[in-house]
């Protein structure tokens, strides 16, 4: 049998590991970087399934936006149209790609038919208020401490990336 | 109801974290390897948050881990590329393989 | 939450950190709004006092019950404060490095970051040792990391610098989403991410899959966390690191970074796994049946890191394949898993930091003047200055484990600890012996060095203050805990009942 969900999973599937191929099978950096947008909605479409509506509008905003946005940021100020690979394949390329497969291999022997028998829960239900409620409750202490992270990122951001010959060209990211 | 098995979404989330994986192992433009380590991140996040809801005990604390991993990856990409760019105004490269100054 | 209730919790226990945060804070503000020609030296000392002043706290704390905050995603348990003390500590030797550093080129206007970031980073790895829920955790992982990636490249017209804290940043993303991809498969099947109802949760656990997914995740976490220990399989990084980034934060990476890696691993590991039944019989839990593979693991680390620093020129790469290997030493203990594991790490990580801290000092002002670092530049030092050359000798004797020095006590500590279980490790014990005397060979070649060679110019070494100090409190520390380790041993007693209440 054939739901609307399934079909919506499964074509949100298709579309998030297609963008993983391209990201690895593209040549050219800024066409990777689009591939990989592909993937970011995706996966927001999955999470609505999930029922987690807040997080899939986070991970627009966050990853299909400000992440790729920075992305193609670097790409620009460093080497653009990079043709980026090597030709050929190298052994340590398969040596890697084995070993990533047998990772794989031995998770997936791990989770292929896993279920946990549990009620259905009600997370769509009033979600963002729920994820507020845990947030500024029981997770207050991580939250704050997510704050000191965010502003180390910024002043590291800053100071690293900032052009500071002659004092006045501030091209702040 | 759902007829998605569980397993499904973390397979979904297995496939991108290998491939995440592979990425940021083999690929030589930072850039790409910067994106590949999202991408295994994002993996992570499918699989906290098909655990908030299919999980032996189903509550919304996978949804708020989820949440902070995102800020921390978002943190993490833009120290990498601020690193990134001070490192390319001296070396004029982007490559890995080209970072081979400490080396004995 | 209103206030009242947010009022109600003993926000007291985290005294240590607040101080810390406000510190750091201050000299954020302040060294925005100083005036350029205020030498930023000045924020080094305010941030020294900031760290004394936790310390301080952290004592008159020590008393205290075992207490949480907010289902327990802060907990101050005898674990935490023992271990908490050991980072304060070395952040506080560090810092006095720091003050002192004066590189060639291009650090003046970064001053301020420079200090207020090992602050944030210390605060990062404060909370990874007190806490008991995995997200704190997580975040207090990230906060050390991203603190440390910054430190790393903070020379940024400097392409060593560059390159360090680019590899660091690129192996660090690796290990982070590997720890949480396999954080994320533990809270999975348990549902929460408290570490102690993890544990409560996995005692039910009989179904052999999920068994087989928690081994697995166990690995994961595993994995990602040898990051921070710089151990194998994740210790590729730590040579280029050690050697681009500046010298205190290469102190800083060995010694702070190193200590709360394996605070986190403690903690995750012998919470939760230590509760995992094997194959649905409770005769044998899962962190014991798994004991050979970390010893695996150490064993290897011990054998890569003193065999490659055999042919090392670089001074700090050479310390940073030593600190590989005494990261094996200390994974010994911790596969052994005999009931003194706690005691035996606590005191090595101890007499590490003395070690380690003081050591670097001395190469910090060798190398900051000359712009490279060879070992030889230690040639003749006992001619320039046989004090410094007294004190890297009382350090690298320690590094080395000859008796009458604190790491000689730590070793032999570890080794009593792998051989009073049962059954006992003898081939992890004779691997560390061989090791030991391995790691002879280089320790002395930078002794022959100081004493036997002639030096290159007999230019007087000139010390700074802060440096001065922190070389003095080393070398005593390191003498004292060789020759007295009762000293030591009775306030662990005293103050920590042997961390019974680590799991309670």
């Amino acid at each position: 049998m054939l739901s609307g969900e399934f079909i919506a999973f499964i074509a949100l599937a298709l579309a998030a590991i297609m963008g993983g191929v391209l990201l690895l099978n593209l040549t050219k950096v800024v066409h990777m970087v689009v591939a990989i947008v592909f993937t970011f909605v995706s996966i927001a479409g999955i999470y609505v399934l999930l029922s987690a509506e807040f997080l899939a509008a986070v991970q627009i905003l966050i990853y299909s936006g400000a992440i790729t946005i920075i992305m193609l940021f670097g790409i620009m100020l460093t080497k653009h149209n990079d043709e980026s690979e090597a030709k050929g394949i190298g052994w340590r390329k398969v040596f890697m790609f084995l070993g990533v497969l047998a990772f794989g291999a031995a998770v997936y022997i791990g989770i292929y038919d896993l279920d946990f028998a549990s009620e259905p829960s009600e997370l769509h239900v009033k979600n963002t208020e729920q994820i507020g409620l845990a947030l500024y409750s029981d997770y207050i202490i991580p939250f704050e401490l997510t704050s000191v992270v965010l502003l180390v990122a910024l002043v590291g951001a800053i100071i690293l990336a900032r052009k500071d010959d002659g004092g006045k060209g501030e091209d702040k990211k | 109801m759902s007829n998605i098995p569980v397993s499904a979404f973390l397979a979904l989330a297995l496939i991108l974290f290998c491939i995440g994986l592979y990425g940021a192992l083999t690929k030589r433009n930072t850039v790409i390897v910067l994106i590949s380590i999202e991408l295994m991140l994002n993996a992570v996040n499918i699989n906290l948050v098909t655990f908030s809801k299919y999980g032996p005990a189903p509550s919304i604390n996978g949804q708020v881990f989820a949440l902070f991993a995102i800020a921390v990856a978002a943190a993490e990409a833009a120290v990498g590329l601020a690193i990134l760019i001070a490192l390319y105004r001296n070396r004029k490269t982007v490559n890995i393989d080209e970072m081979n100054q400490l080396k004995h | 939450m209103d206030m009242d209730k947010l009022l109600s919790f003993d926000w007291g226990l985290m005294a240590p950190e607040f101080l810390i945060l406000g510190t750091a804070t201050i000299l954020a503000v302040l060294d925005l709004f100083l005036p350029k020609k205020i030498n930023r030296q000045v924020l080094g000392l305010f941030g020294l006092a900031g760290i004394v002043a936790a310390i301080v706290s952290l004592v008159f704390l020590l008393d205290n019950e075992t207490g949480s905050i907010l289902l327990e995603t802060f907990r101050l348990d005898s674990f935490g404060k023992a271990f908490k003390l050991l980072l304060l500590t070395g952040a506080g030797l560090v810092m006095l490095l720091a003050i002192d550093y004066k590189p060639n080129e291009g650090m003046e206007e970064y001053r301020g970051e420079f200090f207020y970031l090992f602050l944030t980073a210390l605060l990062g790895a404060m909370m990874m040792s007190s806490s008991g829920d995995l997200i704190t955790l997580f975040i207090g992982l990230e906060l050390l990391s991203i603190s440390s990636y910054i430190l790393a490249g903070i020379r940024k017209k400097n392409t060593a610098s560059n390159e360090s804290a680019m590899k660091y940043v690129i192996n660090g993303g690796i290990s982070t989403a590997i720890t949480l991809f396999g954080m994320s498969y533990v809270f999975g099947m348990t549902g929460s991410t408290n570490l102690r109802q993890i544990a409560a949760a996995l005692l039910n656990v009989d179904d052999s899959q999920q068994v087989y997914i928690l081994g697995l995740a166990f690995l994961m976490i595993f994995v990602g966390l040898s990051f921070k220990l710089a151990s194998a399989p994740f210790h590729m990084w730590a040579p280029d690191v050690y050697e681009g980034a500046p010298t205190p934060v290469t102190a800083f990476l060995s010694v702070v970074s190193k200590t709360a890696g394996f605070v986190i691993l403690i903690r995750i590991m012998f919470t939760v796994f230590t509760a995992l039944p094997v194959d649905g019989e409770y005769s044998q839990t899962f962190l014991f049946a798994n004991q050979d593979y970390i010893g695996f693991l150490a064993g290897a680390t011990m054998i890569i890191g003193n065999v490659i620093a055999l042919r090392q020129r670089s001074i700090k790469r050479l310390f940073a394949y030593s600190s590989i290997a005494h990261a094996g030493y200390i994974l010994v203990a911790f596969s052994a898993m005999s009931f003194v594991m706690f005691e035996a790490i606590w005191f090595y990580l101890l007499a590490y930091l003395f070690m380690n801290v003081g050591a670097f000092a001395i190469i910090q002002l060798l190398t900051m003047k000359e712009g490279t670092e060879d070992i030889s530049h230690f040639a003749g030092l006992y001619r320039r200055s046989p004090l410094l050359a007294v004190a890297m000798a009382i350090f690298l004797l320690s590094l080395a484990g000859i008796p009458g020095t604190a790491g000689f006590i730590g070793k032999i500590q570890i080794f009593i600890g792998a051989l009073m279980v049962s059954p006992a490790h003898y081939v992890l014990v004779s691997i560390m012996i061989a090791t030991t005397v391995v790691s002879y060979f280089y320790y002395f070649g930078i002794m022959t060095q100081i004493f036997f060679r002639p030096a290159a110019h007999h230019e007087k070494i000139a010390i700074q203050p802060g440096t001065a100090v922190a070389i003095i409190v080393s070398a005593a520390a390191t003498i004292l805990f060789g020759i007295m380790p009762q000293l030591a041993y009775g306030f662990l007693e005293s103050n920590f009942k042997a961390f019974l209440d680590f799991l309670a």
